[in-house]
């Protein structure tokens, strides 16, 4: 029998590029926090060392991730709704309980191990006011990482298990979702301090080989969370690979996504494992960060924005066109704009008299 | 048992039963329904069609839209058409799909909502509190049915809810009222006596509800469906796409 679809309507996407916005940014910054959370019990070796870059990381990451949230809500302003009207049954509820605890963790830990870097190498004139007074805050610094970093954990396990739990997407409903997102969110953001400890931290070699071979494990991860979903899935014929296998066989689009990822993770490990080699290759690896960050992206748009054309109910694709407005192409380049405002300045804050080295100008640092 | 210890218990029994009573509404765990709020508790909702009462007029479709006023676009229920054609004997015919929420048992868009703004009643209707909604579109991507969507004009959650301010007034829900062929049957399934379970039971060997795999326990009931439409569509696709899609319909044939 042959069904054609002859009046049928359309399901537009519910969750807007902001969503995408959010699941990149916050995983960069909950993967970056808990290294650098690491830093704080694992003292006075390449963990500590990593802490500047992965801070830059976390906090300009951080406080750019919320506001892309708020605006994936059709009524942000009703926001409030989330504190007045808990509800503990529900995942993205209970998200947004975890996003304060993580934010004040993050923030409250990174003005307090700022202070002390600031009262060891003196703070600039402007922000003078942040080592006022006599109180070193030492005792509450490992208080605060620990929050930082169960929030960060609490981060990683509520965006990828409120995803996970809707069975009506067979591609999302699959505990894989978890893991693929927290290794693609480590992939990029060790990237992302790859680049930071070559361009603006002037990090040692040894450092950035420390650094490298995390981001080599984070792909490692990310390779074996994409295997054990498909093998897993292949195995147990769960609903998700099963759909994901539909897909790649009726459309070309799915094919051509399927490709990509592949040949992207193959070619980022074949990359880190030639450049761990030499050093001349580690004093390159910053050049990966891009193409980690770029994919770890589209790994999100991928899942949520392409799978939301996929019908429910109904037969092929819906189409989808990126809407220019703040719906679609402004808002991505908002959110990445607003993410850059913030790299203007955060780096020569964090990265203070470290990066006036070699006679670099704050100007040179903001721009890489 | 040492007393100090039967003591111990007791007080824990004490203090946990008052850590729960003023918490009764919180039993349920993570993406558990929520205990169902209001509407007349000795009923429950359902909706029968009969696909072979349905000509496709869209009728049903057109009061919805006056009635609840979604914007232009956007439907709370509409007929899906379909064009079925046996391969073997090439004769094909037309199918119409009347679409609406499923007033499910076990709803899957209830225990999502981050903000309580969408429950069940206690008559098995399931609502929106479109003050409450902050659409965020969670409950849209939990619906297997395609039933929700964001509305344009108010930014938040909309759904069929059987029309329930019109129920509530003793009348019919808009779709069912203006149903040429009757194919729209609404009633109380608590009711033995109610029409629809009349319907039901007469049908009984005929009676489908869409992807009942999902353990939704929709609670709009098809008599005369084919099997082919209890899932997803085996097919080819609508109008709007292009080849790449896979769709030959229309511009591309």
């Amino acid at each position: 029998m042959n069904v054609a679809e002859i009046i049928v309507p359309q399901q537009e996407v519910a969750w807007l590029p902001w969503a995408v916005q959010y699941f990149f940014f916050v995983g960069l910054a909950a993967t970056a926090a808990i290294i650098a959370g690491a830093g704080e019990f694992l003292r006075g070796g390449r963990w500590q060392r990593l802490q500047p870059a992965a801070l830059l990381v976390a906090v300009s990451t951080g406080v750019v991730a919320p506001i892309a949230l708020l605006a994936d809500l059709h009524q942000p302003g009703r926001f409030y709704h989330f504190y007045t009207d808990i509800t503990p049954w529900s995942w993205m509820s209970l998200g947004a309980l975890i996003l304060p605890v993580f934010m004040t963790g993050l923030i409250g830990y990174w003005v307090l191990w700022q202070r002390e870097r600031f009262k060891e190498q003196g703070a600039p004139r402007w922000l003078a006011l942040w080592t006022a007074g006599h109180w070193s805050g030492r005792r509450l610094r490992p208080w605060l990482a620990a929050l930082m970093i169960i929030g960060a954990i609490g981060i990683l396990v509520y965006t990828g298990s409120e995803v996970m739990i809707v069975k009506a997407r067979a591609l999302w409903h699959t505990e894989w979702l978890i893991l693929n997102l927290a290794m693609t969110a480590f992939m990029g953001s060790l990237a992302a301090m790859l680049y930071a400890q070559a361009r603006i931290f002037r990090a040692t070699a040894g450092d950035q080989r420390f650094t490298l071979r995390l981001f080599m494990l984070a792909l490692l991860g990310t390779g074996a969370g994409a295997l054990g979903w498909a093998a897993g899935g292949w195995i147990t014929d769960s609903v998700s690979f099963q759909a994901f296998a539909r897909l790649i066989g009726q459309f070309a689009y799915w094919r051509i996504v399927f490709a990509l990822s592949v040949g992207v993770g193959i070619s980022l490990l074949v990359a880190a494992l030639w450049m761990l080699r030499t050093p001349r290759g580690v004093a390159l690896s910053w050049w990966m960060a891009p193409l980690a960050l770029l994919a770890a992206w589209s790994f999100r748009w991928a899942v949520l924005m392409d799978v939301q054309t996929v019908p429910k109910y109904g037969a092929g694709l819906y189409p989808y066109h990126l809407p220019l407005g703040s719906d679609g192409l402004l808002g991505i380049l908002g959110i990445f704009g607003l993410w850059l405002a913030v790299m203007m300045v955060l780096p020569g804050i964090i990265a203070g008299r470290e990066a006036a080295n070699e006679s670099m100008k704050m100007s040179e640092v903001a721009h890489g | 048992m040492d007393p100090s210890r039967r003591q111990f218990l007791g007080k824990a029994a004490i203090s946990a039963g008052a850590a729960v009573v003023p918490l009764a509404d919180v039993e349920a765990g993570l993406n558990d329904q929520p205990s169902r709020r209001g509407g007349d508790p000795g009923k429950r909702y359902g909706m029968a069609i009969d696909l072979r009462r349905c000509i496709g007029c869209q009728a049903c479709t057109v009061s919805c839209s006056i009635e609840n006023q979604p914007p232009v676009g956007q439907f709370r229920t509409i007929v899906h058409q379909y064009e079925v054609k046996d391969n073997d004997s090439e004769d094909t015919a037309a199918v119409m799909l009347p679409r609406l929420c499923n007033q499910c048992d076990n709803p899957p868009c209830v225990p999502v909502c981050p903000v309580q703004a969408t429950w069940q009643r206690k008559d098995g209707i399931v609502v929106v509190d479109s003050d409450q909604c902050v659409g965020c579109g969670y409950c849209v991507q939990a619906c297997p049915y395609d039933a929700r969507f964001i509305n344009h004009d108010t930014q938040v959650a909309d759904k069929c809810n059987f029309c329930v301010h019109r129920l509530e007034a003793g009348l019919l829900p808009a779709c069912v009222e203006s149903c040429v062929g009757g194919a729209r049957i609404i009633g109380d399934l608590n009711d033995p006596d109610s029409h629809i379970n009349q319907v039901l039971r007469e049908n009984y060997d005929d009676i489908k509800v869409l992807k009942p795999e999902l353990n939704t326990r929709p609670h709009v009931f098809y008599i005369g469906m084919t099997d082919a439409f209890i899932e997803r569509i085996q097919g080819e696709s609508g109008l709007w796409f292009d080849a790449e899609h896979g769709g030959v319909m229309g511009a591309v044939s």
